[in-house]
């Protein structure tokens, strides 16, 4: 089964408040992708999701599954995950390179791990039980991080090469992650660029993030995405050609109009593409 | 060196505690508060989603601090955070400065059930007709299968008039807001289709639904109910029961 099997186009990220609109409308969007959570279980959600993915390709996007927390797999999690892929069909599906949990609690955020020989082993590891489970490869999206463990041996973009190498996952590049991480951090967003291999990056990422009070940047996807991640993507996108490329906007979430318009500009990056081949 | 258990074990630590943060982090240790920002209102943004009614009782200042009050002592053990809540009317019961509000904790579990009813797997309604082909024996000895959207409460206070009260008044189950003295109400949520409902149910209708949850036996069922009303009218309750998707299949005796 191919990495995915999205449009090499602009989709946007849609959220529940917006789903009336878009069964209502049916805007000219290439694809969309949602957080598989949203969609667990039945009923109305799930619903609405089964008329939207009947005129668009859907990727589906986890939040929950904290691949690299020391703790074994969440089994009714992977079998929620299996039950939505035979339901929606997705184009792709995609989760983080974190980890969520300890032993006794969730802590529900995509948590950093140590990039350590350590943390790729068992990376490699659940990685592989998912796409076992799953029957599918897996994206895996490269994280924005406030801090960075003492103990790293890996620079981050061969962190996310090997994974991919050793347990066949495609990567999900997301840009602003690695902007916010060259602010938050010093790494270079360039050098974890060019690591990556060209041909397991399967989708990218764009997004906004807030600057708070002490200057350290939060991607909280609640602002329009910066300047400089435009500029990233078409550094991305000349490195390894044409991909499907997603807009997310978690918070302060505007109309649709106005999603439509910025992810416009990720069709524009990719049009240039074409001009300048 | 540390093992991965240990370091994930560490960060949580420093999430608490911002004093461990450098050992561990270095010159990047500002950043840990971030992240006990984000676990704490993760899961107060996920009781506000799931607690609508409770909020609207209360306003949205006051649920939030009694939202993150919770928050802080009670760990969430999914990484679904629609998962997360389940514990909270138990802490609203608890908690000093809403005991003004002794109807408030029932509020918040007919809230919960309504959210899980919300998320429940789907199930294929049942065809009434179905039942029609079984003979009197082979009925006796069924077990109705409630829908896994079905919840149902026992209350003190009217929690399921409470609730009606907050919906739209072009939802099905509008009602004026109840006198909080009104009395006890039993409380039956499921989901219609796609909606979530929620009514009052009498004694001997909550007894039936409540032995078919148990995955008691008709026979069984049937004795509860006519137990609290003689007039307990089984074929009119199921066929309500069935179209509405409260009961949606049965399993036949087992004679093995």
């Amino acid at each position: 089964m191919p990495l995915t099997t999205l449009p090499l186009a602009a989709g946007i990220g849609l959220r529940p408040p917006h789903l009336r609109h878009v069964l209502d409308t049916r805007p000219d969007v290439a694809w969309f992708e949602v957080h598989a959570e949203n969609y667990f279980g039945g009923g109305a959600s799930l619903a609405a999701l089964e008329k939207v993915r009947a005129h668009y390709p859907i990727s589906l996007h986890g939040v929950g599954l904290g691949l690299g927390s020391a703790t074994p797999l969440d089994a009714d999690h992977l079998t929620e995950w299996r039950t939505l892929i035979e339901r929606i069909e997705p184009a792709a599906i995609s989760e983080h390179l974190c980890w969520n949990a300890l032993p006794q609690e969730h802590l529900n955020d995509l948590l950093p791990l140590p990039y350590s020989e350590d943390a790729l082993d068992w990376m490699v590891a659940r990685v592989e039980i998912v796409q076992d489970t799953l029957g599918r490869p897996i994206l895996i999206e490269n994280l924005s991080s406030y801090v960075r463990f003492a103990v790293d041996t890996i620079p981050e973009g061969e962190f996310l090469a090997e994974l991919a190498r050793r347990s066949g996952c495609g990567l999900l590049v997301d840009v602003n992650n690695l902007f916010v991480n060259h602010h938050n951090l010093g790494r270079d967003a360039h050098t974890a660029l060019a690591a990556l291999p060209a041909d397991a990056v399967a989708e990218i990422h764009i997004a906004g993030f807030e600057e708070r009070e002490d200057g350290l940047w939060l991607d909280s996807h609640g602002a329009p995405v910066h300047v400089g991640v435009w500029s990233l993507l078409d550094d991305a996108l000349a490195r390894f050609g044409a991909r499907p490329v997603l807009l997310e906007r978690d918070r302060n979430l505007p109309d649709f109009a106005v999603l439509m318009q910025e992810a416009n500009g990720a069709q524009a990056a990719l049009d240039r593409l074409k001009v300048n081949a | 060196m540390k093992s991965l258990a240990a370091l994930q074990a560490a960060f949580r630590d420093a999430t608490q505690d911002t004093a461990l943060a450098p050992a561990l982090f270095g010159d990047t240790a500002a950043g840990i508060d971030a992240y006990a920002n984000n676990i704490l209102f993760n899961r107060v943004d996920a009781l506000v989603e799931a607690f609508p009614v409770t909020r609207q009782l209360v306003g949205d200042a006051f649920f939030e601090g009694m939202a993150r009050a919770a928050a802080r002592r009670q760990a969430s053990r999914s990484g679904d955070l629609n998962r997360y809540g389940a514990e909270f009317a138990d802490f609203i019961a608890a908690f000093p400065p809403a005991q003004s509000l002794p109807y408030l904790a029932d509020a918040a579990r007919v809230d919960w059930l309504a959210h899980r009813a919300y998320y429940a797997a789907d199930a294929a309604p049942l065809e009434l007709a179905r039942l029609a082909t079984l003979d009197a024996d082979a009925q006796a000895g069924l077990r109705f299968e409630l829908s896994p959207a079905v919840g149902l409460l026992v209350s003190n206070w009217p929690a399921a008039s409470i609730w009606r009260a907050h919906q739209t008044e072009d939802s099905p189950d509008h009602d004026d807001f109840p006198s909080p003295d009104q009395g006890g109400e039993r409380v039956l949520v499921w989901r219609d289709g796609r909606r979530v409902r929620v009514m009052r149910l009498g004694p001997a209708e909550y007894a039936f639904l409540g032995a078919c949850q148990r995955s008691q036996p008709l026979t069984e069922a049937l004795e509860c109910a006519l137990d609290l009303d003689m007039e307990f009218d089984l074929g009119l309750s199921l066929q309500r029961w069935i179209n509405d998707q409260v009961i949606v299949n049965y399993q036949e005796r087992d004679f093995t």
